[in-house]
Protein backbone atom coordinates (compact mmCIF):
# COMPACT_ATOMS: atom_id res chain seq x y z
CA UNK A 1 0.00 0.00 0.00
CA UNK A 2 1.06 3.52 -0.58
CA UNK A 3 2.13 5.73 2.57
CA UNK A 4 -0.07 8.32 3.92
CA UNK A 5 1.87 10.03 6.07
CA UNK A 6 5.49 10.68 6.27
CA UNK A 7 6.30 12.17 9.55
CA UNK A 8 9.79 12.91 10.40
CA UNK A 9 10.85 12.56 14.54
CA UNK A 10 14.15 14.15 16.07
CA UNK A 11 15.19 13.95 19.66
CA UNK A 12 15.54 17.59 19.63
CA UNK A 13 15.05 20.39 17.49
CA UNK A 14 16.54 24.14 17.74
CA UNK A 15 17.13 27.12 15.50
CA UNK A 16 20.36 26.95 13.09
CA UNK A 17 20.78 23.57 14.58
CA UNK A 18 21.66 21.22 11.15
CA UNK A 19 19.56 18.37 12.10
CA UNK A 20 16.26 20.65 13.01
CA UNK A 21 17.57 22.48 9.23
CA UNK A 22 16.88 19.61 7.18
CA UNK A 23 14.40 18.82 8.39
CA UNK A 24 12.18 21.59 7.62
CA UNK A 25 13.84 21.78 4.15
CA UNK A 26 12.51 18.42 3.69
CA UNK A 27 8.97 19.13 5.28
CA UNK A 28 7.30 20.76 1.73
CA UNK A 29 9.39 17.80 -0.67
CA UNK A 30 7.48 15.51 1.84
CA UNK A 31 3.71 16.77 1.96
CA UNK A 32 4.13 16.27 -1.92
CA UNK A 33 3.81 13.17 -0.71
CA UNK A 34 1.51 13.10 1.48
CA UNK A 35 0.76 14.13 5.31
CA UNK A 36 4.07 15.45 6.44
CA UNK A 37 4.65 17.05 10.17
CA UNK A 38 7.88 17.49 12.49
CA UNK A 39 7.39 15.89 16.26
CA UNK A 40 10.31 16.32 18.53
CA UNK A 41 10.67 15.40 22.00
CA UNK A 42 12.43 18.71 23.13
CA UNK A 43 12.42 21.86 21.28
CA UNK A 44 12.57 25.33 21.26
CA UNK A 45 9.64 27.59 21.68
CA UNK A 46 10.62 29.78 18.98
CA UNK A 47 9.74 26.89 16.76
CA UNK A 48 6.93 26.27 18.45
CA UNK A 49 5.12 27.09 14.90
CA UNK A 50 6.56 24.36 13.06
CA UNK A 51 7.83 21.24 15.57
CA UNK A 52 5.11 19.38 17.49
CA UNK A 53 5.29 17.72 20.44
CA UNK A 54 6.20 13.77 20.03
CA UNK A 55 3.05 12.81 22.11
CA UNK A 56 1.00 14.79 19.88
CA UNK A 57 2.31 11.89 17.32
CA UNK A 58 -0.13 9.35 18.64
CA UNK A 59 -3.04 11.38 18.81
CA UNK A 60 -2.69 12.60 15.22
CA UNK A 61 -2.08 8.66 13.91
CA UNK A 62 -3.40 6.44 16.32
CA UNK A 63 -1.15 2.89 15.82
CA UNK A 64 -4.52 0.63 14.97
CA UNK A 65 -5.85 3.37 12.45
CA UNK A 66 -6.00 1.38 9.03
CA UNK A 67 -2.81 1.46 7.23
CA UNK A 68 -0.85 2.61 10.09
CA UNK A 69 1.83 -0.02 9.73
CA UNK A 70 2.58 1.37 5.53
CA UNK A 71 2.99 4.71 6.61
CA UNK A 72 6.33 5.86 7.43
CA UNK A 73 8.53 7.45 10.29
CA UNK A 74 11.48 9.63 8.99
CA UNK A 75 13.71 9.46 12.70
CA UNK A 76 16.72 11.37 12.41
CA UNK A 77 19.26 10.03 14.57
CA UNK A 78 21.69 12.27 16.11
CA UNK A 79 21.88 11.67 19.75
CA UNK A 80 20.43 8.63 22.53
CA UNK A 81 16.56 9.67 24.02
CA UNK A 82 14.76 6.68 25.79
CA UNK A 83 11.79 8.15 25.16
CA UNK A 84 12.27 8.48 21.58
CA UNK A 85 13.25 5.01 21.61
CA UNK A 86 10.32 3.94 23.53
CA UNK A 87 8.08 5.74 21.47
CA UNK A 88 9.49 4.22 18.68
CA UNK A 89 9.53 0.61 19.97
CA UNK A 90 5.39 1.33 20.23
CA UNK A 91 4.75 2.47 16.38
CA UNK A 92 3.48 0.27 13.44
CA UNK A 93 5.05 2.64 10.77
CA UNK A 94 7.83 1.77 8.64
CA UNK A 95 11.00 3.14 9.81
CA UNK A 96 13.72 5.07 7.60
CA UNK A 97 16.46 6.16 9.92
CA UNK A 98 18.25 9.47 8.71
CA UNK A 99 21.90 9.20 10.52
CA UNK A 100 23.80 12.08 11.29
CA UNK A 101 26.40 10.28 13.30
CA UNK A 102 26.03 10.30 17.23
CA UNK A 103 29.60 11.92 18.80
CA UNK A 104 32.06 9.28 20.41
CA UNK A 105 31.31 9.62 24.28
CA UNK A 106 35.19 9.49 25.26
CA UNK A 107 35.75 13.04 24.61
CA UNK A 108 33.22 13.37 27.14
CA UNK A 109 33.75 11.52 29.72
CA UNK A 110 36.16 13.62 31.61
CA UNK A 111 33.17 16.89 31.32
CA UNK A 112 30.24 15.71 31.30
CA UNK A 113 29.53 11.31 32.51
CA UNK A 114 25.95 11.59 31.76
CA UNK A 115 26.18 13.17 28.52
CA UNK A 116 28.70 10.31 27.89
CA UNK A 117 26.57 7.87 28.84
CA UNK A 118 23.74 9.30 26.91
CA UNK A 119 25.74 9.09 23.92
CA UNK A 120 26.67 5.52 24.29
CA UNK A 121 22.70 5.02 24.89
CA UNK A 122 22.20 6.82 21.85
CA UNK A 123 24.39 4.07 20.01
CA UNK A 124 23.02 1.57 21.48
CA UNK A 125 19.15 2.80 20.68
CA UNK A 126 20.40 3.53 17.14
CA UNK A 127 22.21 -0.85 17.20
CA UNK A 128 18.40 -1.76 18.08
CA UNK A 129 16.62 0.19 15.59
CA UNK A 130 18.37 -2.30 12.95
CA UNK A 131 15.64 -4.62 12.51
CA UNK A 132 12.66 -2.20 12.55
CA UNK A 133 14.50 -0.03 9.85
CA UNK A 134 13.11 -0.53 6.12
CA UNK A 135 16.15 2.46 4.79
CA UNK A 136 19.01 3.83 6.17
CA UNK A 137 19.70 6.65 5.09
CA UNK A 138 23.19 8.39 5.78
CA UNK A 139 24.32 12.23 5.14
CA UNK A 140 27.69 11.43 4.89
CA UNK A 141 29.91 7.82 3.75
CA UNK A 142 31.53 8.19 7.10
CA UNK A 143 28.46 7.91 8.64
CA UNK A 144 27.36 5.05 6.48
CA UNK A 145 30.38 3.65 7.70
CA UNK A 146 29.61 4.22 11.41
CA UNK A 147 26.35 2.72 10.94
CA UNK A 148 27.54 -0.55 9.05
CA UNK A 149 30.01 -1.24 11.76
CA UNK A 150 26.51 -1.26 13.76
CA UNK A 151 25.02 -4.35 11.96
CA UNK A 152 22.96 -2.18 9.36
CA UNK A 153 23.27 -3.24 5.87
CA UNK A 154 22.51 -1.46 2.60
CA UNK A 155 22.96 1.89 3.84
CA UNK A 156 22.69 4.74 1.11
CA UNK A 157 24.23 8.19 1.21
CA UNK A 158 21.96 11.20 0.60
CA UNK A 159 23.80 14.33 1.21
CA UNK A 160 22.74 16.47 3.79
CA UNK A 161 19.83 19.11 2.99
CA UNK A 162 21.19 22.31 3.51
CA UNK A 163 21.95 25.38 1.70
CA UNK A 164 25.13 27.67 2.99
CA UNK A 165 24.54 30.09 0.73
CA UNK A 166 21.29 31.36 3.12
CA UNK A 167 23.50 33.06 5.58
CA UNK A 168 24.99 34.90 2.75
CA UNK A 169 21.47 36.09 2.22
CA UNK A 170 21.25 37.96 5.60
CA UNK A 171 22.55 41.59 6.74
CA UNK A 172 25.15 41.39 9.41
CA UNK A 173 24.15 42.14 12.72
CA UNK A 174 25.42 45.75 12.99
CA UNK A 175 26.92 46.14 16.51
CA UNK A 176 28.98 43.01 15.87
CA UNK A 177 30.22 44.10 12.15
CA UNK A 178 31.06 47.66 14.07
CA UNK A 179 33.07 45.88 16.59
CA UNK A 180 34.76 43.62 14.15
CA UNK A 181 35.74 46.68 11.97
CA UNK A 182 36.99 48.88 14.66
CA UNK A 183 38.15 46.78 17.27
CA UNK A 184 40.00 43.52 15.65
CA UNK A 185 43.02 44.52 12.98
CA UNK A 186 44.66 42.21 11.22
CA UNK A 187 43.97 38.68 9.71
CA UNK A 188 41.30 36.76 11.22
CA UNK A 189 41.10 33.01 11.40
CA UNK A 190 37.52 31.51 12.30
CA UNK A 191 35.95 28.71 13.83
CA UNK A 192 32.71 28.13 13.88
CA UNK A 193 31.34 25.05 15.61
CA UNK A 194 29.89 23.63 18.85
CA UNK A 195 32.69 24.47 21.70
CA UNK A 196 32.84 20.67 22.35
CA UNK A 197 35.93 18.22 23.10
CA UNK A 198 35.78 16.21 20.44
CA UNK A 199 35.91 18.98 17.94
CA UNK A 200 39.48 20.49 19.69
CA UNK A 201 38.87 24.30 19.75
CA UNK A 202 41.83 23.98 22.65
CA UNK A 203 44.35 22.43 19.73
CA UNK A 204 43.19 25.36 17.72
CA UNK A 205 44.04 27.47 20.54
CA UNK A 206 47.07 25.68 21.11
CA UNK A 207 48.14 26.33 17.00
CA UNK A 208 46.99 29.96 16.95
CA UNK A 209 49.47 30.26 20.13
CA UNK A 210 52.53 29.20 17.57
CA UNK A 211 51.50 31.05 14.78
CA UNK A 212 50.98 34.43 17.21
CA UNK A 213 54.10 34.05 18.89
CA UNK A 214 56.41 32.42 15.88
CA UNK A 215 54.92 33.72 12.57
CA UNK A 216 52.59 36.24 12.82
CA UNK A 217 51.87 37.99 16.08
CA UNK A 218 49.30 40.55 14.37
CA UNK A 219 46.66 37.32 13.32
CA UNK A 220 43.55 36.42 15.67
CA UNK A 221 41.32 33.60 16.23
CA UNK A 222 37.62 34.04 16.62
CA UNK A 223 35.45 30.48 18.31
CA UNK A 224 32.09 30.75 17.24
CA UNK A 225 29.95 28.42 18.74
CA UNK A 226 27.87 27.50 21.87
CA UNK A 227 29.21 25.16 24.85
CA UNK A 228 27.30 22.78 26.04
CA UNK A 229 30.04 21.75 28.80
CA UNK A 230 30.72 24.67 31.35
CA UNK A 231 34.01 22.87 32.38
CA UNK A 232 35.30 22.69 28.92
CA UNK A 233 34.85 26.03 28.09
CA UNK A 234 36.03 27.61 30.97
CA UNK A 235 39.19 25.24 30.22
CA UNK A 236 39.53 26.63 26.55
CA UNK A 237 39.21 30.08 28.17
CA UNK A 238 41.72 29.44 30.72
CA UNK A 239 44.04 28.29 28.30
CA UNK A 240 43.51 31.60 26.24
CA UNK A 241 44.47 33.61 29.14
CA UNK A 242 47.04 31.40 30.23
CA UNK A 243 48.84 31.37 26.80
CA UNK A 244 48.66 35.24 27.20
CA UNK A 245 46.51 35.57 23.82
CA UNK A 246 44.89 38.78 23.20
CA UNK A 247 44.01 38.15 20.05
CA UNK A 248 41.90 34.86 20.47
CA UNK A 249 38.69 35.48 21.11
CA UNK A 250 35.07 32.62 22.34
CA UNK A 251 32.66 34.73 21.72
CA UNK A 252 30.02 31.78 21.92
CA UNK A 253 26.86 31.27 20.43
CA UNK A 254 25.52 34.54 18.03
CA UNK A 255 22.82 34.79 15.97
CA UNK A 256 23.03 34.09 12.61
CA UNK A 257 23.40 37.70 11.56
CA UNK A 258 25.94 38.08 14.09
CA UNK A 259 27.44 34.75 12.59
CA UNK A 260 27.45 36.48 8.85
CA UNK A 261 29.21 38.78 10.48
CA UNK A 262 31.96 37.03 11.85
CA UNK A 263 31.94 35.25 8.32
CA UNK A 264 32.46 38.48 6.49
CA UNK A 265 35.31 39.56 8.43
CA UNK A 266 37.34 36.43 8.73
CA UNK A 267 39.91 36.13 6.35
CA UNK A 268 40.26 32.37 6.73
CA UNK A 269 38.07 29.46 8.05
CA UNK A 270 39.97 27.03 10.38
CA UNK A 271 39.25 23.73 12.50
CA UNK A 272 41.18 20.69 14.17
CA UNK A 273 38.02 19.10 14.78
CA UNK A 274 38.84 14.88 15.40
CA UNK A 275 34.92 14.08 14.79
CA UNK A 276 32.91 15.39 12.01
CA UNK A 277 29.42 13.49 10.41
CA UNK A 278 29.10 16.17 7.74
CA UNK A 279 31.02 19.48 9.08
CA UNK A 280 28.23 22.17 7.44
CA UNK A 281 30.80 25.20 8.86
CA UNK A 282 32.95 23.98 5.97
CA UNK A 283 30.51 24.91 3.38
CA UNK A 284 29.20 27.90 5.07
CA UNK A 285 32.97 29.29 5.09
CA UNK A 286 33.07 28.20 1.18
CA UNK A 287 30.09 30.18 0.30
CA UNK A 288 31.54 33.39 1.82
CA UNK A 289 34.68 32.71 -0.25
CA UNK A 290 36.48 31.58 2.66
CA UNK A 291 39.94 29.58 2.35
CA UNK A 292 39.26 26.39 4.08
CA UNK A 293 41.67 24.45 6.35
CA UNK A 294 41.19 21.21 8.24
CA UNK A 295 42.61 17.93 9.46
CA UNK A 296 41.46 15.10 7.70
CA UNK A 297 39.03 13.35 10.46
CA UNK A 298 35.30 12.03 9.94
CA UNK A 299 33.37 13.30 7.10
CA UNK A 300 35.48 16.42 6.80
CA UNK A 301 37.60 15.17 3.52
CA UNK A 302 34.73 14.38 1.42
CA UNK A 303 32.72 17.03 2.29
CA UNK A 304 35.50 19.34 1.54
CA UNK A 305 36.44 17.77 -1.55
CA UNK A 306 39.51 18.54 -2.92
CA UNK A 307 38.08 22.62 -1.57
CA UNK A 308 40.12 23.02 1.42
CA UNK A 309 43.38 22.56 2.67
CA UNK A 310 43.10 19.23 4.63
CA UNK A 311 46.17 18.32 7.06
CA UNK A 312 47.37 14.72 8.82
CA UNK A 313 44.53 13.57 11.28
CA UNK A 314 47.84 13.80 13.34
CA UNK A 315 48.36 17.17 12.33
CA UNK A 316 49.61 18.72 15.35
CA UNK A 317 50.30 22.73 16.54
CA UNK A 318 53.08 23.39 14.68
CA UNK A 319 51.73 22.28 11.28
CA UNK A 320 48.87 23.45 11.81
CA UNK A 321 50.23 27.11 12.57
CA UNK A 322 51.92 26.74 9.29
CA UNK A 323 49.15 25.94 7.40
CA UNK A 324 47.26 28.98 9.14
CA UNK A 325 49.58 31.72 8.43
CA UNK A 326 49.66 29.90 4.51
CA UNK A 327 45.83 30.13 4.59
CA UNK A 328 46.03 34.05 5.87
CA UNK A 329 49.27 34.87 3.43
CA UNK A 330 49.89 32.53 0.44
CA UNK A 331 47.58 34.61 -2.07
CA UNK A 332 47.40 31.73 -5.00
CA UNK A 333 46.71 28.92 -2.22
CA UNK A 334 43.56 31.56 -1.28
CA UNK A 335 42.61 32.14 -4.21
CA UNK A 336 42.76 28.19 -5.58
CA UNK A 337 40.64 27.22 -2.49
CA UNK A 338 38.07 30.21 -2.72
CA UNK A 339 37.15 28.92 -6.22
CA UNK A 340 37.13 25.16 -5.48
CA UNK A 341 34.68 26.12 -2.77
CA UNK A 342 32.72 27.59 -4.68
CA UNK A 343 32.86 24.60 -6.92
CA UNK A 344 32.25 22.46 -4.01
CA UNK A 345 29.40 24.70 -3.08
CA UNK A 346 27.46 23.55 -6.26
CA UNK A 347 27.43 20.03 -5.43
CA UNK A 348 25.54 20.91 -2.39
CA UNK A 349 22.67 22.27 -4.28
CA UNK A 350 19.55 21.93 -1.34
CA UNK A 351 17.33 20.99 -4.18
CA UNK A 352 19.28 18.09 -5.55
CA UNK A 353 19.64 17.16 -2.05
CA UNK A 354 16.06 16.87 -1.62
CA UNK A 355 15.23 15.38 -4.79
CA UNK A 356 17.75 12.39 -3.83
CA UNK A 357 16.51 11.80 -0.63
CA UNK A 358 12.62 11.58 -1.77
CA UNK A 359 13.97 9.24 -4.83
CA UNK A 360 15.05 7.21 -1.98
CA UNK A 361 11.64 6.98 0.05
CA UNK A 362 9.56 6.67 -3.35
CA UNK A 363 11.18 3.55 -3.40
CA UNK A 364 9.57 2.34 -0.45
CA UNK A 365 6.37 3.13 -1.69
CA UNK B 1 36.14 34.87 -24.35
CA UNK B 2 36.43 32.30 -21.96
CA UNK B 3 38.34 33.22 -18.82
CA UNK B 4 41.07 30.64 -17.73
CA UNK B 5 40.90 29.75 -14.44
CA UNK B 6 42.97 30.28 -11.51
CA UNK B 7 45.79 28.01 -11.06
CA UNK B 8 44.43 25.30 -8.74
CA UNK B 9 46.92 24.49 -5.90
CA UNK B 10 48.87 21.34 -5.52
CA UNK B 11 47.69 20.90 -2.19
CA UNK B 12 50.27 17.84 -1.50
CA UNK B 13 53.02 19.97 -2.46
CA UNK B 14 51.30 22.77 -0.31
CA UNK B 15 51.23 20.24 2.65
CA UNK B 16 54.94 18.90 2.01
CA UNK B 17 55.88 22.76 1.87
CA UNK B 18 54.36 23.74 5.41
CA UNK B 19 56.24 19.98 6.54
CA UNK B 20 59.61 21.50 5.22
CA UNK B 21 58.77 24.87 7.01
CA UNK B 22 58.21 23.19 10.62
CA UNK B 23 61.42 21.34 10.09
CA UNK B 24 63.42 24.17 9.00
CA UNK B 25 62.53 26.19 12.17
CA UNK B 26 62.59 23.46 14.66
CA UNK B 27 66.36 23.03 13.12
CA UNK B 28 67.10 26.83 13.47
CA UNK B 29 65.57 26.96 17.29
CA UNK B 30 62.95 29.11 16.50
CA UNK B 31 60.19 26.65 17.71
CA UNK B 32 61.39 25.99 21.55
CA UNK B 33 62.15 22.06 22.00
CA UNK B 34 59.28 20.12 23.19
CA UNK B 35 57.09 22.88 22.30
CA UNK B 36 53.96 20.78 20.84
CA UNK B 37 54.15 18.30 24.14
CA UNK B 38 54.75 21.27 26.64
CA UNK B 39 51.28 22.90 24.98
CA UNK B 40 49.25 20.03 24.97
CA UNK B 41 50.58 18.91 28.90
CA UNK B 42 50.03 22.78 29.54
CA UNK B 43 46.09 22.15 28.28
CA UNK B 44 45.89 18.47 30.27
CA UNK B 45 46.38 20.84 33.69
CA UNK B 46 44.45 22.58 33.03
CA UNK B 47 41.56 20.25 32.50
CA UNK B 48 42.49 18.11 35.48
CA UNK B 49 40.45 20.29 37.98
CA UNK B 50 38.20 21.13 36.08
CA UNK B 51 36.93 17.41 35.11
CA UNK B 52 33.18 16.57 36.65
CA UNK B 53 33.33 13.12 38.59
CA UNK B 54 31.29 10.29 37.32
CA UNK B 55 28.32 10.13 40.12
CA UNK B 56 26.40 7.18 37.94
CA UNK B 57 27.43 4.60 41.12
CA UNK B 58 26.32 6.73 44.02
CA UNK B 59 22.94 7.08 41.93
CA UNK B 60 22.52 3.33 41.25
CA UNK B 61 23.66 2.60 44.94
CA UNK B 62 20.82 5.29 46.09
CA UNK B 63 18.53 3.54 44.02
CA UNK B 64 19.08 0.60 45.61
CA UNK B 65 18.85 2.25 49.17
CA UNK B 66 15.57 3.19 48.19
CA UNK B 67 14.30 0.37 47.18
CA UNK B 68 14.91 -1.22 50.57
CA UNK B 69 13.88 1.41 52.45
CA UNK B 70 10.39 0.46 53.26
CA UNK B 71 9.64 -1.54 56.41
CA UNK B 72 6.81 -3.93 57.05
CA UNK B 73 5.73 -5.90 59.93
CA UNK B 74 4.25 -8.32 57.24
CA UNK B 75 7.81 -9.05 55.69
CA UNK B 76 8.83 -10.35 59.07
CA UNK B 77 9.08 -13.80 58.79
CA UNK B 78 6.84 -16.65 61.11
CA UNK B 79 8.25 -19.64 60.04
CA UNK B 80 9.60 -21.88 62.19
CA UNK B 81 11.35 -25.78 62.15
CA UNK B 82 10.24 -26.63 65.45
CA UNK B 83 6.26 -28.08 65.99
CA UNK B 84 3.96 -25.48 66.48
CA UNK B 85 6.72 -22.60 66.23
CA UNK B 86 5.11 -20.87 63.25
CA UNK B 87 1.52 -20.71 65.19
CA UNK B 88 3.57 -18.93 68.31
CA UNK B 89 5.45 -16.50 66.34
CA UNK B 90 1.82 -15.38 64.50
CA UNK B 91 0.33 -15.21 68.14
CA UNK B 92 3.27 -13.57 69.60
CA UNK B 93 3.71 -10.87 66.06
CA UNK B 94 -0.75 -10.26 66.88
CA UNK B 95 0.12 -9.65 70.64
CA UNK B 96 3.01 -7.49 70.16
CA UNK B 97 1.70 -5.66 66.85
CA UNK B 98 1.11 -2.66 67.59
CA UNK B 99 4.42 -2.18 69.37
CA UNK B 100 6.21 -3.74 66.35
CA UNK B 101 4.18 -1.37 64.12
CA UNK B 102 5.03 1.77 66.27
CA UNK B 103 8.89 0.83 66.38
CA UNK B 104 8.91 0.24 62.18
CA UNK B 105 7.23 4.22 62.17
CA UNK B 106 9.78 5.26 63.55
CA UNK B 107 12.76 3.46 61.56
CA UNK B 108 10.41 4.43 58.62
CA UNK B 109 10.67 8.20 59.70
CA UNK B 110 13.99 8.11 59.95
CA UNK B 111 15.26 5.94 56.74
CA UNK B 112 12.96 8.55 54.99
CA UNK B 113 15.50 11.65 56.34
CA UNK B 114 18.10 9.64 55.87
CA UNK B 115 17.28 9.24 52.53
CA UNK B 116 16.29 12.99 51.92
CA UNK B 117 19.20 14.01 53.34
CA UNK B 118 21.72 11.44 50.77
CA UNK B 119 19.49 12.78 47.95
CA UNK B 120 20.38 16.16 49.15
CA UNK B 121 23.83 15.25 49.67
CA UNK B 122 24.36 13.81 45.76
CA UNK B 123 22.36 16.46 44.28
CA UNK B 124 24.54 19.45 46.21
CA UNK B 125 27.74 16.62 44.44
CA UNK B 126 26.75 16.86 41.23
CA UNK B 127 25.46 20.65 40.83
CA UNK B 128 27.78 21.95 38.44
CA UNK B 129 27.85 25.02 40.27
CA UNK B 130 29.55 22.73 43.06
CA UNK B 131 33.22 23.71 42.58
CA UNK B 132 35.60 25.32 44.81
CA UNK B 133 35.80 28.47 42.63
CA UNK B 134 38.44 29.98 45.14
CA UNK B 135 40.39 26.83 45.16
CA UNK B 136 40.14 26.87 41.35
CA UNK B 137 41.00 29.87 40.33
CA UNK B 138 44.24 29.87 43.45
CA UNK B 139 45.12 26.35 41.37
CA UNK B 140 45.27 28.35 38.21
CA UNK B 141 47.19 31.32 39.35
CA UNK B 142 49.76 28.28 40.86
CA UNK B 143 49.60 26.45 37.62
CA UNK B 144 49.84 29.99 35.34
CA UNK B 145 53.35 30.93 37.45
CA UNK B 146 54.27 27.57 37.19
CA UNK B 147 54.32 27.15 33.37
CA UNK B 148 55.93 30.36 33.25
CA UNK B 149 58.69 29.43 35.21
CA UNK B 150 58.76 26.08 32.96
CA UNK B 151 58.65 28.70 29.47
CA UNK B 152 61.49 30.72 31.74
CA UNK B 153 64.08 27.67 32.11
CA UNK B 154 62.94 26.12 27.91
CA UNK B 155 63.64 29.80 26.92
CA UNK B 156 66.88 30.00 29.17
CA UNK B 157 67.97 26.56 27.71
CA UNK B 158 67.23 27.95 24.17
CA UNK B 159 69.12 31.12 24.75
CA UNK B 160 72.01 29.54 25.83
CA UNK B 161 72.29 26.91 23.36
CA UNK B 162 71.91 29.63 20.98
CA UNK B 163 74.88 31.43 22.69
CA UNK B 164 76.92 28.76 22.67
CA UNK B 165 76.28 27.74 18.67
CA UNK B 166 77.51 31.88 18.30
CA UNK B 167 80.42 31.49 20.17
CA UNK B 168 81.57 28.56 18.24
CA UNK B 169 80.69 30.24 14.96
CA UNK B 170 82.65 33.63 16.11
CA UNK B 171 85.66 31.45 16.93
CA UNK B 172 85.72 29.25 13.95
CA UNK B 173 85.66 32.36 12.05
CA UNK B 174 88.30 34.31 14.10
CA UNK B 175 90.85 31.73 14.26
CA UNK B 176 93.95 32.53 11.83
CA UNK B 177 94.83 30.07 9.11
CA UNK B 178 97.75 28.20 9.88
Amino acid sequence: MTPRRFSQVLVSASPGDAVTNEALALRPALRLLGESDIFARYYDPSLAADVLPLDEYGRRAPSGAPGAADDVLVVHGSIGEPAVADFLAGRPERLVLRYHNISPSAPFRTYDPVFAALLDEGRREVAALRPRVALALADSGFNAADLEAMGYAGVRVSPLVVDPADLCKLDSHRPTAEHLRTRVEGPVLLYVGQLLPHKRPDLLVQAFHVLATYVDPEAHLILVGPARLPGYRDAVQHLVHELSLPNAWVAGPVSPEALAAFYRRADAFVTASEHEGFCVPLLEAMAFDLPVGARAAGAIPETAGDAALVLPLDAGPLLMAEAMAALLHDDDLRAGLVERGRARLATFGPERATAAFVGHLEELA
Amino acid sequence: MVEEPAASPDLDAVLARLRSKVEQRRRSGAYPPGLEDGLEEHFRRIVAHRATPDFTGLRARLAALDERAHFSAGRIHAQSERPGGEVLHRVVAKVVARQTQGVLDQVQRHADGVRDVLGGVAAALEDPAHVHADLVEQLDAVLERLAWAERRAVAAEATAADLARRVEQLEASSTPAR
